[in-house]
């Protein structure tokens, strides 16, 4: 099997973060409250920021709601001081 | 929206022979029933059948330039003719009419063969550039509009349907088991690929200069998309704009551009509500709706048709289609579409736009297209959850999110998880450029195992989906997942069943143009270019598309899950009363002297049909048995016979002549 390259998500500006980030809440309310939802969540973490994500990571914890999900997201991509005054 | 055929000499012996010519014209009289015309000289004759859309009094063909050097007979719509009508008067072009179709003429001797990038529409036409000794054929950008050729006895045929070609009896009429290989993979032959050996469809986006009995086809426009990682710098909000705008305007050209009135299908999705909307909210047209219903509560939206006819205040008629409608009209349907087929839903499409027609309607807007261009397909899904689990294989939790796939099916993923798992879970190589089709591909050419094992043989010669994604644009490696998909789609399914055995075929058989706003070239070159994930937002279809409309249609609709339109298969052909068609078709001695399938193995899958009355088959099975049926329908109507269908027609009158050789 090969490996997946994901494109350089970490150069991602401000702005673009800031555009995923609210793509991210129609993400969470399309994705509705079933047992699947997390992982429709996490696919699209996985996707549009480029992070690969263990099972364990795939918790309520992370992707239970829009907060939980941003604040893991941005401890992913270690853009929480840059990112915090857009996203808050 | 009309019938072209025409014969170009290669030696210029005889001249080409009328009376062939006319039959020709007489085998598409369905796509043109008000006239027809041909022109002729000693090297090229050009036929037309006419259905009248545009410029009623004076718009007959074959037509030609200023001093008679450029003759052009034309199928389609060049939706921009008017603007391109004021460009070329101001160069100094003369028109002597108001047709669309002479704008061609005068852009051609303007522009040459570049005219077609200027062109927004849909068409197949051909071009007799006598000056230059040459014909060009042209087909637009996504192959709304059919043309097929062949060569034969030092002559170039060319028509709009095969049953045309196959009115020259020295025609050759069999079957191309490489076709057909691709008919039972991709659900359709790929251009220039047809069902027939030695008959060839010009691709979409292509021209070809015939010159010297030598055919070069060349594109004018390849479908294509962004690198990966090219990002647009406009916001969600922003594109979402943008495609209001273009669809709103590729709306309106079709509705108006017309001097007959214009209906428009509603199927009670998304696609077809937001065309009828737009008609209604920024047209001063009035609207009349056309929508299949079905018998069976499984494939019927009526509900939903019924919420946005009270939203729009439409005229409405509906036909409610049943299982013996189906297979009643199929051997008709088959033959309009002259190739195999894996499902009947072009059957109620036939059945639609006789109704249509019976109310007077000879144009129709569909929301056609809206699902390869914005993303709206199952198979799109698929491919992002299956890159999903490609990332982490060994994950135990991720292969649950093939729950969400298919909730429509009866043996949806969510009632039969541990399949699905193995099944979506075959083949996860994300490298593999086929990688978003390959379960399809797989699926659908598991029907070779009940072909007569010589002609599989004959149809494995070539790997067809070796051949295909041989094939695949230079940068396609670059590109996005779901672009790599859409490509895949296009390129297969859309242009080769979706827009003919399923659209222009049906609605041509009851002689009725369709048009396409979502697949107007400045929509599609603009869709192209979105970022993917504003198309299909996670596992959200046709997302921006929800956004930009969300003030028009309904909630219930916007939020309602996708429904592919389907229609009852096995159980069609297969009442307590046996249908006389079906056991003719599959007698063993027609199974034999077609040569396609094993006998046994037919006569097996329609034991199990029999005892079911059709219903309860797997997916297979009832592709399985649509695929017999369709191809002994074809061998009978077109290898059998002459490919007339049992009628023997001459051309709509008046008849226009231009005859240089009497």
């Amino acid at each position: 099997m090969s490996e997946i390259c994901f494109s350089n998500y970490q150069l991602m500006n401000k702005k673009q973060v800031k555009e995923r980030m609210s793509e991210l809440a129609s993400v969470i309310q399309d994705a509705g409250s079933d047992a699947t939802s997390l992982l429709e969540i996490a696919l699209f973490v996985e996707e549009v920021f480029g992070i690969f994500l263990s099972d364990n990571e795939i918790c309520e914890k992370n992707f239970g709601n829009y907060h939980t999900t941003e604040k893991f997201v941005l401890a992913k991509l270690k853009l929480d001081r840059t990112c915090v005054e857009f996203v808050e | 929206m009309c019938g072209i055929c025409g014969i170009i000499n290669i030696d210029s012996g005889q001249p080409p022979d009328v009376d062939i010519l006319i039959h020709m014209m007489g085998r598409l009289r369905h796509r043109g029933p008000d006239s027809s015309g041909y022109y002729r000289d000693k090297q090229v004759a050009l036929g037309h059948t006419r259905l009248a859309i545009i410029d009623l009094k004076t718009g007959a063909q074959p037509l030609s330039n200023e001093d008679d050097s450029v003759w052009i007979t034309f199928n389609g719509e060049i939706f921009n003719y008017l603007e391109l009508a004021s460009e070329l008067s101001d160069l100094g072009h003369v028109f002597k009419t108001k047709s669309d179709t002479e704008v061609i003429v005068h852009a051609y001797e303007q522009w040459g063969i570049s005219c077609f990038e200027r062109f927004n529409g849909q068409w197949a036409l051909a071009l007799w550039d006598s000056k230059n000794d040459k014909v060009i054929l042209s087909r637009d950008r996504l192959g709304i509009r059919p043309l097929y050729y062949t060569i034969c006895q030092n002559r170039v045929l060319f028509a709009s349907e095969v049953k045309a070609l196959f009115a020259d009896q020295n025609v050759e009429r069999k079957f191309d088991p490489i076709g057909f290989s691709e008919i039972i993979t991709f659900w359709s032959p790929v251009a220039p690929r047809s069902a027939f050996k030695g008959i060839e469809e010009l691709e979409p986006g292509h021209f070809a200069v015939v010159k010297n009995g030598i055919i070069k086809s060349k594109p004018y426009w390849t479908l294509s998309f962004p690198d990966v990682d090219a990002d647009s710098d406009l916001s969600e909000k922003e594109n979402a704009d943008f495609l209001r705008n273009h669809l709103i305007n590729a709306s309106r050209l079709r509705f108006t551009r017309s001097d007959v009135p214009v209906g428009s299908y509603l199927s009670g999705g998304i696609d077809s509500s937001i065309t009828s909307s737009i008609v209604t909210n920024y047209t001063e047209a009035p609207l009349k709706t056309f929508s299949i219903r079905f018998t069976d509560s499984e494939f019927d939206e009526g509900y939903y048709q019924k919420e946005m006819v009270k939203r729009l205040g439409s005229d409405h008629k509906d036909v409610a289609v049943s299982t013996k409608d189906i297979g009643d009209v199929f051997p008709d349907v088959v033959w309009h579409a002259e190739r195999p087929i894996l499902r009947t839903a072009p059957a109620p499409l036939f059945l639609l736009s006789r109704l249509v027609r019976k109310f007077g309607y000879k144009v129709v807007v569909t929301g056609e297209g809206a699902d390869e261009v914005l993303a709206g397909y199952d198979i799109f899904r698929e491919a992002k959850v299956r890159l999903f689990l490609a990332r982490n294989p060994k994950s135990k939790k991720r292969s649950k999110i093939f729950m969400k796939l298919y909730p429509w099916m009866e043996r949806a993923p969510s009632k039969a998880p541990a399949f699905a798992d193995a099944f979506f879970s075959k083949g996860l190589d994300p490298l593999d450029p086929g990688f978003s089709h390959r379960p399809r591909w797989d699926t659908t050419s598991s029907l070779k195992h009940i072909l007569n094992p010589d002609f599989r043989q004959e149809a494995e010669k070539t790997n067809v989906t070796e051949e295909l994604l041989s094939k695949l644009p230079g940068n396609y490696n670059e590109w996005d997942s779901l672009c790599k998909a859409q490509w895949l789609e296009m390129v297969t399914l859309l242009s080769g069943y979706i827009l003919s055995a399923q659209g222009d075929r049906m609605l041509m058989a009851n002689s009725v143009e369709g048009r396409f706003p979502f697949l107007d070239c400045n929509l599609v070159d603009f869709a192209n270019r979105l970022p993917p994930r504003h198309k299909l937002l996670a596992l959200n279809e046709k997302h921006l598309l929800k956004i930009a409309f969300k003030d028009i249609i309904p909630e219930s609709i916007l939020k309602r899950p996708k429904q592919p339109y389907r229609a009852p298969d096995a159980a069609s052909f297969f009442p307590t009363e046996d249908i006389d068609w079906v056991n003719d078709v599959t007698s063993t001695s027609k199974l034999k002297n077609a040569g396609a399938f094993n006998p046994k193995a037919v006569s097996k899958l329609i034991t199990k049909c029999r005892r079911t009355k059709g219903y309860k088959m797997s997916n297979i099975d009832n592709m399985r048995i649509v695929a017999v049926l369709s191809t002994m329908l074809v061998h009978h109507h077109y290898i059998e016979q002459d490919g007339n269908g049992g009628k023997s027609q001459m051309p709509a009158e008046p008849i226009k002549v231009i005859d240089k050789v009497v």
